[in-house]
Formats: structure tokens, C-alpha cells, sequence
């Protein structure tokens, strides 16, 4: 649920407890005033009848005004009494039941005990009421109804730094070396969380730049003790006994993969740093054909059956990233393969679609294009395919993975 | 033959200079850019050996030198940094090669004779090996002047054997040199077997000597002893 609707529901339900208890409140509060009115004017009206019969000596006449009756009735008991009730009263006017406080006092007159009854109309008291309570959800809706609409459009006035910094912080990229563009705010919370997002970005940035310069560094450094350890293999097979054929073989080994692992690293930091630039247009279907021919020695030693569909198309790309991302596609699609499969090249304005038959991953998919991932008894460094996503990123294309039917495709999208 | 070899690292350099000597190159040494200036512009040289990354300074700057006096020594990069930008520049400059650290030391030598060859100025483009003759130009092998008919390989092979006679070359060195290093023929060896087979088939179909000795499992040597 969003924050701006999460904010309008307690809003709203509270404002609605608060309205309808204080309305509650408001109404038995006023009532009593109303009716504490009444009384008082129901006293004033006792007084002037006791005024009266000590004036007169006798009783006033019963009256009905419109809101005020006086009533007398001859009292048999001896027991006093004075009363202030609420009862209902058919009015012969309106025609009908209407609220009335009634005040009953005994009075005596030449020595007859008499019961006084005053009654007051409680209409207009009910009436002011109703009216009082029209006025509150008068209120109360209109309340609402701009409390609803602060909510939508100041609300989201005032949360709108917040969301430029979320989306700043969406298309950040490590890549780009691009710093957030924060828009200041007025609101302190925002603009502290600005810096924090800015001081936070900003120290990823810096480790991952060191980290880049660490692997650059170390790729470089590694260079000339791999080149020395070659050179002196060489020197040494030269005088090299017999009984030392394995060893010197295994060292020869190890260190061509050093150096191919250095190579791939030293590329992928060269790619990462956009040292590749002008790209160029290249023919494609020429530069596959020449592939082609380049890899059919190895297709030949695993009878592999090698089917293309090329079609005449120009793609811009550095050329160099062209040769590398070409070589590792086929150089994969050769060595993962079954001796006696099959390799399918498609090429169109698109897409390049390089498939080849091989056994199932021993490894999850999607992680496919990931540094070092490679199967377990495989003999490569596990770069290769990585190299093809960076290339493929570094180049605006997206690279796809599919398998099916016992068939491993690798779709790029141009 | 003389050779500069300007380079800073110790270690490869001695490697190189017991490698090259064998070939009976008189190889010279300059550790910086300011002692292989002077060296240069003192005497001349049949090949020089330039590592870009010099300690005082880039070692394009030998190019430009020799640009700017004209020389005409054959240079060979041999950089720390393979990078095509590199290369090019190295190669407009005037550079006659350029081999990416780390390399193997039989390339180095058939990359210097390859400059040897070209920078020669008598002519002399034809390598023999006994009765083997390479004309380097039109590309053709022969047997007391009788064409072979090899393949690009083979020829490649013969070539590189010629150029680093009586050493032992690693499978791992042929291999580099016949595929280069991007097309990942790791632990392959099996094909450099079927092509070193055919070449010697070839060579002693047309009479000659079976010169390709296999050195265990290591390499192979290609010597008349």
C-alpha cells in the first residue's frame, strides 16, 4: 500500500472517531444546556403562578399558549412532590406527539391542594439541535473531503523530493561513473537523506573504482612474472631430463592459464573502463565466414556439423570486441559440444543466434554469464562468457540464454 | 647480428639474451630510455627489442627517434600492455612487430629473423636449412629446389622450426604460434601431432632427412644432430 493512501486511511479514520464521539459529546453536552434552559424558564413560570395565588388568592387560568401549557389538578394525596420530567404531549394543533419538559409543583389555594403542571415545548430545543447536528457532519464532510484532497496533491507536493531521490537512486549505475543529481529540498529529513543517499553512492563509487584499480593492478603486475616463468620454461626444456616431461608439461600448462586468465581479466577491466571506443561498421557475415574457417580445424577434430543462415548485415561495434565476441561464442559452442553435434549460426538484422548441441548445465542458468562459472570438469578459466556479456553490454546489445531440446542457444540482440 | 634489447625487468632479460645467443645474436642491453638513446644514436643495430613501458618514460619515443634520424633498425615491441590502440600506434610509428607479454621465446626468435629478413637489405629472403630452402616471399618450401606442397600450417610450422633450429619448442609455444592464443586451444595437442606428422611425411617423401625430433612429451627439435 502506498505511503500517501496508508497516511489518508489513519487520517481519515481517525478524523471519523474523533468527529463521531465529539459529536456524541457535543450533542448530550448541548441538550443539557437546552434543557438546563427550560428548566430555569420553568421556574421563572412556578414563581410567577406561587406570585400569583399569594396575589390573588386564587388559581390562574389554565393556559396553552403555542410552547407553554399550564395545566392545575386537585390533589388528594398529602404527600409533596416537585418533579422535572420529559413526557410527550399530543399537540392539538400540529396534530401530533411532541416533546415536552413538564414541571409539576403542588400549590394551595384557600386551603385546596392543588398539583401545577408547566410544560415547555422541547421542539425548538430538538430543532437547534438537529440543526447543530447538521452544521458538525456539515463539517465533518467537508473535512473530509479536503482533508482527502491535502492528502492527494500537498501531500504529494511535499513528498515529491522523496520520490526524485528514489528515482535518482533507481538509475544509478557504477558503471557510468555519474553522480546523483539530488534536488536540494526545503524539508530537513529529505535533505538529510539526500546526503546520506549522496555519501552512500558516493563511497560505492569509490570502492568499486579502488576495486577496479585493485584488478587492473594486479592483472598488469601479474604480466611480467608470467612472462619470466615462460621464458624460463623455455630455457629450461632446452636441458630438460626426461623424468622432469611431466612436471615441465603441467608447469607449461598452468601457466598458459595463468596468462589466459590474466588476458580475460586485463580485458574485462578494459571493457569495464570503456577503453573501447570508436566503434566502427562491421560486416558481419564476412567476419563469421572468416570464423569459420578460423575454427575448422577444431570443428573437423570433433565432427561437428557446422550450419549457417547468414544474411548481409553491417552492425557498429568496436572491432576488436567483434573478433573476441565472436571467437568465445564459437570457441564455447566447440568445446561444450557433444563429438559428432551440431553448431547452427543465424544472422540476421536483429539478432546472431550461435546454438550448439551439449549436455545440461551442471549449474544454474541464470548464472550462466557470471565470472568463473563454468562446469566442473571443464578445463577453461570460466571468463569467456563473461567476456561476451560485458562485450554485449559495453556494445548496447542484450545477450540471451535459452536450452531446449538438448540444445544450448546464445541469442545476441542487436 | 646485433640486437638492442631495451627492457627494464632483469629476469627476462637474461632469458632472452641466453636464448637469442644460441642464435648468434650479439645481444645488447639498455635498462632505461636515457642509456638506449644513447646506445642508438652511437651505434646501429640489425633488430631492436622495445618494451613500452620503459622506468623514465614510454618507449614510443625510441620510434620517434629513430623516425626523426632515420634509422632503419627493425624494432619489436614486446609490451606489457596488449591493447590494439598500442599496437597501432607502435606500428605507425614505424615498428616493424609487436608480441604481447607474456610470450614464448621461440616466437621472439621467429619474429626477429621475420625482421631480420625484411629489413635485410641485400635481397636475402630465402632462409636455408641444409638442403631446405624457404623463399620467405613467395611463400614456398623446397627440397634441393624442389617445391614442396604444403599447406598454410605446414609451412608455418617449417618456418618457425628453421627459425629456432636445433631448440626445443614446446607444444604450448607451436601451438601459440600456428593459432594464436584467442582461439583457446588449451591442452589440444592433438592437432600440432597431425600437422608435425604431415610435414615430416612430406619432408622425407621428397628425399630429405628426418630432421623433427620428438623431445619426450615436452616439444619438439628440429636439428640435423
Amino acid at each position: 500500500m502506498k505511503l500517501l493512501n496508508k497516511y489518508s486511511r489513519a487520517h481519515i479514520i481517525t478524523a471519523c472517531i474523533v468527529l463521531l464521539v465529539s459529536s456524541a459529546v457535543y450533542y448530550f453536552i448541548i441538550r443539557s444546556i437546552l434543557l438546563k434552559q427550560i428548566d430555569k424558564d420553568l421556574k421563572v413560570e412556578e414563581q410567577e403562578i406561587i406570585d400569583f395565588i399569594n396575589a390573588n388568592k386564587s388559581l390562574p387560568h389554565a393556559s396553552d399558549y403555542k410552547h407553554q401549557q399550564i395545566k392545575f389538578e386537585v390533589l388528594r394525596d398529602k404527600k409533596q412532590f416537585r418533579e422535572t420530567i420529559n413526557t410527550i404531549e399530543f399537540d392539538e394543533r400540529e396534530k401530533e406527539y411532541e416533546p415536552y419538559r413538564r414541571l409539576s409543583f403542588p400549590v394551595e389555594v384557600k386551603g385546596v391542594r392543588y398539583k401545577a403542571f408547566v410544560y415547555k415545548s422541547q421542539v425548538e430545543t430538538e430543532d437547534l439541535l438537529r440543526l447543530i447536528m447538521i452544521l458538525t457532519a456539515t463539517i465533518f464532510i467537508v473535512l473530509s473531503i479536503l482533508m482527502f484532497i491535502i492528502n492527494r496533491f500537498v501531500l504529494r507536493e511535499l513528498w515529491q523530493p522523496f520520490f526524485n531521490t528514489l528515482s535518482q537512486l533507481k538509475n544509478f549505475d557504477l558503471h557510468t561513473h555519474r553522480q546523483l543529481i539530488l534536488s536540494k529540498s526545503s524539508v530537513e529529513e529529505f535533505e538529510e537523506l539526500n546526503k546520506s543517499v549522496f555519501l552512500m553512492t558516493e563511497k560505492v563509487s569509490n570502492e568499486y573504482e579502488s576495486l577496479k584499480a585493485f584488478t587492473d593492478n594486479a592483472s598488469h603486475e601479474m604480466q611480467t612474472p608470467i612472462a619470466i616463468i615462460r621464458s624460463k620454461l623455455d630455457l629450461l626444456i632446452q636441458s630438460a631430463h626426461e623424468s622432469q616431461e611431466d612436471q615441465l608439461q603441467a608447469i607449461y600448462e598452468a601457466t598458459g592459464k595463468l596468462s589466459k586468465l590474466n588476458q580475460a581479466l586485463l580485458l574485462l577491466t578494459k571493457i569495464d573502463n570503456h577503453q573501447f571506443g570508436n566503434p566502427k561498421n562491421i560486416k558481419f557475415k564476412r567476419l563469421i565466414e572468416e570464423k569459420i574457417l578460423q575454427f575448422d580445424e577444431l570443428l573437423k577434430a570433433k565432427d561437428l556439423k557446422l550450419t549457417h543462415n547468414l544474411s548481409d548485415v553491417c552492425i557498429k561495434m568496436n572491432s576488436e570486441l567483434a573478433d573476441i565476441l565472436l571467437n568465445n561464442l564459437f570457441s564455447n559452442a566447440i568445446k561444450h559440444n557433444f563429438p559428432g553435434g551440431r553448431i547452427e549460426c543465424i544472422l540476421n538484422e536483429n539478432k546472431l543466434s550461435v546454438s550448439n548441441s551439449g549436455p545440461q548445465l551442471s549449474f544454474d542458468k541464470m548464472k550462466i554469464f557470471e565470472r568463473f562459472q563454468k562446469r566442473n570438469n571443464s578445463d577453461g578459466i570460466g571468463l569467456g562468457l563473461a567476456v561476451v556479456k560485458e562485450i554485449c553490454d559495453a556494445s548496447g546489445f542484450t545477450i540471451a540464454y535459452l536450452y531446449a531440446d538438448r540444445q544450448h542457444t546464445f541469442n545476441v540482440m542487436f | 647480428m646485433k640486437i638492442l634489447i631495451i627492457e627494464d625487468e632483469e629476469e627476462l632479460i637474461k632469458s632472452m639474451v641466453s636464448y637469442l645467443r644460441e642464435e648468434n645474436y650479439v645481444c645488447e642491453l639498455a635498462k632505461n630510455l636515457e642509456s638506449a638513446l644513447i646506445k642508438i644514436g652511437m651505434y646501429n643495430y640489425d633488430c631492436i627489442l622495445l618494451d613500452i613501458t620503459l622506468p623514465d618514460g614510454n618507449g614510443l619515443n625510441i620510434l620517434k627517434y629513430l623516425k626523426k634520424h632515420n634509422k632503419l633498425e627493425g624494432v619489436l615491441i614486446i609490451s606489457a600492455k596488449n591493447s590494439v590502440d598500442d599496437r597501432i600506434e607502435g606500428l605507425l610509428l614505424g615498428a616493424d612487430d609487436y608480441l604481447p607479454k607474456p610470450f614464448h621465446l621461440p616466437e621472439l626468435s621467429a619474429r626477429i629473423a621475420a625482421i631480420v629478413r625484411r629489413k635485410n637489405f641485400d635481397g636475402n629472403t630465402i632462409v636455408h636449412f641444409n638442403e631446405i630452402s624457404v623463399d620467405t616471399v613467395a611463400r614456398v618450401a623446397s627440397f634441393k629446389n624442389e617445391p614442396f606442397d604444403l599447406t598454410k600450417k605446414e609451412y608455418e610450422l617449417l618456418l618457425f622450426f628453421i627459425a629456432n633450429k636445433g631448440r626445443v619448442i614446446s607444444k604450448n609455444a607451436i601451438a601459440e604460434h600456428l593459432w594464436g592464443d584467442e582461439m583457446d586451444m588449451a591442452n589440444n595437442y592433438d592437432f600440432i601431432y597431425t600437422h608435425i606428422k604431415n610435414l615430416r611425411k612430406k619432408l622425407i617423401e621428397k628425399g630429405s632427412q628426418d630432421y623433427v625430433r620428438s623431445i619426450y612429451g615436452m616439444g619438439y627439435k628440429f636439428t640435423d644432430k
